[in-house]
């Protein structure tokens, strides 16, 4: 088990570039508009437009294409299953290969390109975001936009204040379940042999004592934010308070602008 | 809504246990652990912190549709992950974990019976949240409409078996881990005074 103790967790990719220095508001707010505009939009020139905008962005904020690429190698499966489906589906201009029932034309392969274009779009563009994003950052970001959720009740102050613990104890807790199960180990427990159900026994000495020092940590956790008068989020203070910039003006302006063309180019095409 | 200080910080570090067991199982843990282990701490984010272990799952889902590297299955993250058919599984740990907790904090009695047919009604809510959406996302994303029979063929069978195993291990569990744990005993809301 000793993989545990070098996991990275994040995809954060750190810089200093112009992209990594705009408000994370922005960028989760931009992103989601892309999201929004990538679904309206339809067309081989939009989508082309896109993929340019895409790669121009790595390259001024330092992020090597391998790398955003590589967030698609997952979905491998389910980019061709669309497109194989299209194909063989969408009936329309000329019928280029037929063999029994199988039929495909030449609309199904261009519907079938066109949805996983989209798709490809999707995964990479909006891997952006994390990639210039740092979870922290991410976290202070999200706070903002949920805020207004509070009058019906959406506690984003404390989800924020959360998701940061969460961060924080990811390596800690995953650290203490390799140490646990060393000690369990050394006092001869086997976790690697055996039936299902003996599998599965197997894991209560290692799970108790997650939960049980999981817990500990929570309260010890809660006790010291009290005890340092922890009341929420009013009035709350912080170190790197989120500011807008021209920089994110200029990110605003410029998109919107990309947005309007991409519109344009569907609509034409 | 609001969460007092204990309840915010367990479920800050469930939210990470959570991330911990879809992480451990992503590398290489395979052989120790031949099963996802998430829907185990769903369970036991209901029974051991009621209703308000829900949220632990809330921001699951928020962290990983952003884009964190959370989920147990590739692409362990990001919007995209909305398009596969085990999507809906994610809303349903919300559900079921909400579910289990509001009921578990009524039972004025906990045994290991008793809390494993309450993760049980917790697990069918699971499935209907997450096999309709199996459905949706064949119909609507793929473009293929699936019988009655394939949708379970896919989206239930290769895992009640275990699931109801997990049921009956966070039951116990439960039990167990209560016992340790002199703050879970009482009832009262918790203030800041840890109960160590």
């Amino acid at each position: 088990m000793s993989v545990l103790r070098n996991i990275s967790f994040g995809q954060y990719h750190p810089g200093d570039s112009v992209v990594h220095r705009l408000d994370p508001r922005t960028k989760l707010g931009l992103s989601f508009a892309f999201i929004v505009v990538l679904f309206l939009v339809k067309g081989f020139l939009a989508y082309l437009w896109f993929a340019a905008l895409v790669v121009l962005i790595a390259q001024i904020a330092e992020i090597p294409l391998k790398q955003m690429l590589k967030g698609l190698r997952p979905l491998t499966f389910i980019i061709l299953l669309t497109f194989i489906l299209h194909a063989f589906t969408t009936r329309g201009g000329v019928t280029l290969w037929q063999l029994g029932f199988l039929r495909v034309d030449s609309q199904g392969l261009i519907q079938g390109a066109l949805l996983v274009f989209r798709l490809v779009l999707l995964v990479v563009a909006t891997s952006i975001l994390t990639l210039t994003t740092s979870p922290i950052a991410l976290t202070d970001g999200l706070e903002y936009i949920m805020r207004p959720g509070e009058r019906v009740g959406l506690p984003a102050h404390e989800l924020a204040m959360m998701m940061t613990i969460a961060l924080r104890f990811i390596p800690t807790l995953i650290d203490e379940a390799d140490k646990i199960m060393r000690a369990q180990l050394a006092r001869g427990a086997d976790f690697e042999s055996g039936g299902l159900i003996q599998r599965a026994k197997s894991l209560l000495p290692l799970l108790v004592p997650l939960f049980v020092s999981a817990f500990r940590r929570a309260d010890e956790l809660a006790m010291a934010m009290e005890a340092r008068a922890y009341r929420g989020g009013k009035n709350r203070t912080r170190l790197k308070a989120l500011r807008y910039t021209s920089l994110d003006a200029w990110a605003f302006a410029l998109s919107a602008l990309a947005f309007v063309i991409a519109f344009y180019l569907g609509r034409w095409a | 809504m609001k969460l007092n200080s204990r309840e915010l910080t367990r479920a800050g570090l469930f939210t990470a246990l959570h991330i911990a067991a879809a992480v451990i199982l992503r590398f290489g843990g395979e052989a120790a652990v031949p099963f996802s282990l998430v829907p185990l701490f769903v369970i036991l984010a209901g029974t051991l912190l009621g209703p308000q272990g829900a949220w632990s799952l809330v921001l699951y889902a928020v962290m990983g549709f952003l884009g964190l590297p959370v989920f147990a299955q590739p692409p362990y993250g990001g919007i995209s992950y909305l398009l596969l058919p085990s999507a809906g599984y994610i809303f349903g740990y919300i559900l079921a974990a909400w579910f289990i907790g509001w009921v578990s904090n009524r039972l004025a009695k906990l045994t290991v019976t008793r809390l494993f047919l309450v993760s049980v009604g917790g697990l069918v809510l699971l499935y209907a949240c997450g096999l309709p959406y199996l459905y949706g996302v064949f119909r609507w994303v793929v473009g293929k409409q699936l019988e009655l029979q394939q949708v379970l063929t896919f989206g239930l069978y290769p895992f009640i078996g275990f699931d109801l195993a997990k049921a009956l291990v966070a039951s116990m569990l439960t039990i167990v881990i209560r016992k340790r744990l002199p703050s879970l005993q009482t009832k009262e809301p918790a203030s800041g005074r840890a109960g160590f």
